[in-house]
């Protein structure tokens, strides 16, 4: 699709971004014999091909393997920038990373030898990820879908909503001040709206703070309603659709929905089930509608796929602790949903987060500028960063596909006040209080989690 | 006192989660019904469980030793717990229990040890004394599922070349541990600095002396 037919065909942009999970981890599969062979998909062609070796520190060689099921994991697993670069394992002898560092890290990471089946290497199926499966088949599979930055969370989260991140890694605290998409979007007329299924990742930014309190923040339970109902005068042009995010401190449902380790898939499979059947109830909207799905980085999984040739420079007024950053971090899976969106079809273009605010510049500017220097920078490089525009068609399909119900069988505890122990999880737990310090009563009604949050903290000093 | 302070106080006084610091066996890679030694350093006292089970496992202090001596490959897991939340770590033993039971070793190319000129690519294999039980010999060598090319391997003073369907048994009676060179040439394809293998690998048969 070209941008000319982009303006003329989608009227609603709706990104989720889950966390922490790359491409042969969830979407590998696809090739494999046995699960579809496809080999128009770049997925594992046979788990025991010796490009996929990952040598462990006793030497014995780890290959992907197959999940068992959707159990928890023991715990997180690296993605720091450190972690990363040893997981890519830049090698000069092959000129280029050879992505078999994984196991290491691992190990290394959690102090422990010998795994028979390491984490990292686990390979989900479709009976485990019916929802993912089914739209993967359904629509179009993005396979060159890389985090933008070879680091953890809140930098890539950052180039997702900014085009660039003024932070590499990820801090314990609040997030520094960037312009970011939501500017942009009023800059350009755009209506946009957040819906949120716990904490918003948008507290972290005291510049978001005033927005948090308004319509353009609702609750995830709100979408269905809002697209079946809502005037085409008032609905949002852009929609950021949020999971309730593991890191965050506080789940009223007792568990997060983001797909982080070590929770199972089974919740994200859940939720984004639930996103899609509540954009397709209104078929006369979802008929111009853009549905993207991808993850913010690979969360230390195995991918084959090497980074992309993206450099990245710290942008004016930031630092960056271990210097520029030469490439993009490794493949995440990408889903994009849509009439424009083909059955069973592969997009096979270099993406990252960037490339939906490069498609929002094509359908939102018709000067045909770029969404920002830093994009375009991206577009640029030696491994051009694409639009998303590109990877739809111009034509439309007419069917919806209905998610067969299906069992989901992974589990794990309720926990619904959880202490952080991470820096992502000190960053939540930093802006929720800081947020209810500067906004009161109004923070605590709309965010009723806070309350919750800060009544265990109530509970903690009496019990001290 | 003001609700942020309350939540700064939450976070400090829950912010110091439980831990485990380090859980290891030495060696991993054991004969059948062989000694080795689980050790740990955690936050708290823990709990010891294994898959399979071994009933003589359970409570354990934080930081402690235990030996063990598991017939098959076994999991081991660690957790421990203080207050809302636990953690927990694995790690696993392997078991050579078959004669000439078929163990691949290898190194990544991104290994300091890596070098390439001329023609050939090489990498040292590191099969560590603490990891790997003295008693596992080597029966043969070959190459592993998907090579297809012919390696030239080194290991405690002897060597050989190895091609695809011709394993060798020049090794036979050595310990796998210790240091092992493995040697490839390049194809027409391939140069230094583009296009070469990601990593070296051997199958090595192995199995256990009396």
């Amino acid at each position: 699709m070209t941008p000319a037919e982009l303006r003329t065909r989608i009227d609603t942009f709706v990104f989720l971004m889950l966390e922490n999970r790359s491409f042969d981890h969830l979407l590998g599969h696809l090739r494999l014999p046995g699960f579809g062979g496809r080999a128009d998909v770049e997925g594992l062609t046979a788990l025991d091909n010796p490009d996929y070796a990952n040598p462990r520190a006793n030497a014995r060689i780890a290959y992907p393997f197959i999940a068992s099921d959707d159990a928890p994991f023991p715990g997180d697993l690296p993605h720091d920038r450190q972690e990363v670069a040893s997981q890519m394992a830049y090698a000069g002898a092959a000129g280029g990373y050879v992505m078999n560092g994984f196991v290491q890290s691992y190990e290394l990471y959690s102090a422990t030898t010998g795994l028979p089946d390491p984490p990292p290497m686990r390979v989900m199926t479709p009976p485990l990820i019916p929802v993912t499966s089914f739209l993967a088949d359904q629509y179009v599979v993005c396979d060159h879908w890389h985090a933008p930055l070879p680091t953890s969370t809140h930098p890539n989260r950052l180039m997702a909503v900014s085009g660039t991140s003024m932070i590499d890694r990820t801090p314990g605290g609040l997030l520094p001040e960037q312009d970011l998409v939501f500017d942009w979007l009023d800059r350009h007329d755009v209506r946009w709206r957040v819906y949120s299924a716990g904490f918003s990742f948008f507290m972290l930014m005291p510049k978001m703070w005033p927005w948090l309190l308004t319509d353009r923040f609702r609750s995830a339970s709100r979408l269905a309603y809002d697209v079946q109902h809502e005037s085409s005068e008032t609905f949002p042009h852009v929609i950021f659709v949020e999971p309730d995010y593991h890191d965050s401190p506080v789940h009223l449902s007792g568990h997060g929905n983001d797909n982080h380790p070590p929770l199972p898939m089974s919740f994200g499979e859940v939720f984004v089930k639930a996103v899609y059947q509540a954009l397709t109830s209104n078929p006369a909207r979802w008929a111009k509608t853009l549905f993207a799905l991808s993850y913010d980085e690979h969360g230390g999984f195995f991918d084959h796929v090497p980074p992309l040739r993206v450099p990245m420079e710290a942008p004016a007024g930031a630092t960056f602790a271990a210097g520029p950053f030469t490439s993009t971090g490794p493949r995440v899976p990408a889903l994009l949903m849509s009439p424009y969106a083909p059955r069973r079809t592969v997009a096979h273009g270099l993406y990252d987060h960037t490339s939906l605010l490069q498609m929002l510049a094509d359908r939102f500017d018709n000067s045909g500028a770029p969404y920002s220097a830093h994009v375009e920078e991206r577009r640029q490089a030696d491994d051009p960063i694409g639009s998303v525009t590109e990877a739809l068609s111009p034509d439309a399909r007419a069917d919806i596909p209905r998610i067969p119900d299906a069992p989901l069988v992974g589990t794990a505890p309720l926990v619904s006040v959880r202490a952080p122990a991470t820096d992502s999880q000190r960053s939540f737990a930093t802006a929720a209080t800081a947020f209810a310090g500067a906004r009161g009563q109004d923070a605590l009604q709309k965010y009723p989690q806070i309350a919750q949050f800060l009544a265990a903290g109530s509970a903690v000093e009496d019990d001290a | 006192m003001t609700r942020t302070l309350r939540a700064s106080l939450l976070l400090c006084l829950l912010g110091c989660s439980p831990g485990i610091q380090g859980f290891r066996a030495e060696p991993n890679v054991i004969c059948s019904g062989a000694p080795t030694t689980l050790s740990w350093i955690a936050s708290d006292d823990g709990m010891l469980s294994s898959t399979p089970p071994d009933a003589t496992l359970g409570p354990v202090p934080a930081t402690g030793t235990r030996a063990v001596m598991p017939a098959a490959a076994t999991t081991y897991r660690l957790t421990v717990k203080r207050g809302w939340k636990t953690v927990s770590r694995d790690l696993g033993v392997e078991v050579v229990a078959a004669p000439a039971e078929a163990k691949t070793i290898g190194a990544s190319v991104a290994d300091p040890s890596t070098t390439c000129a001329g023609n050939t690519l090489a990498v040292t294999v590191t099969a560590p004394a603490s990891a790997w039980d003295a008693r596992i010999q080597v029966a043969t060598v070959g190459l592993a599922p998907g090579v297809d090319r012919t390696y030239h391997v080194e290991h405690a003073g002897r060597s050989a070349d190895v091609s695809p369907g011709a394993p060798s048994a020049a090794f036979a009676g050595l310990p796998v541990q210790g240091s092992w060179r493995l040697s490839t040439p390049l194809a027409p394809t391939e140069a230094c600095g583009r296009n070469v293998p990601r990593s070296l690998i051997i199958e090595v048969a192995s199995t256990c002396s009396r």
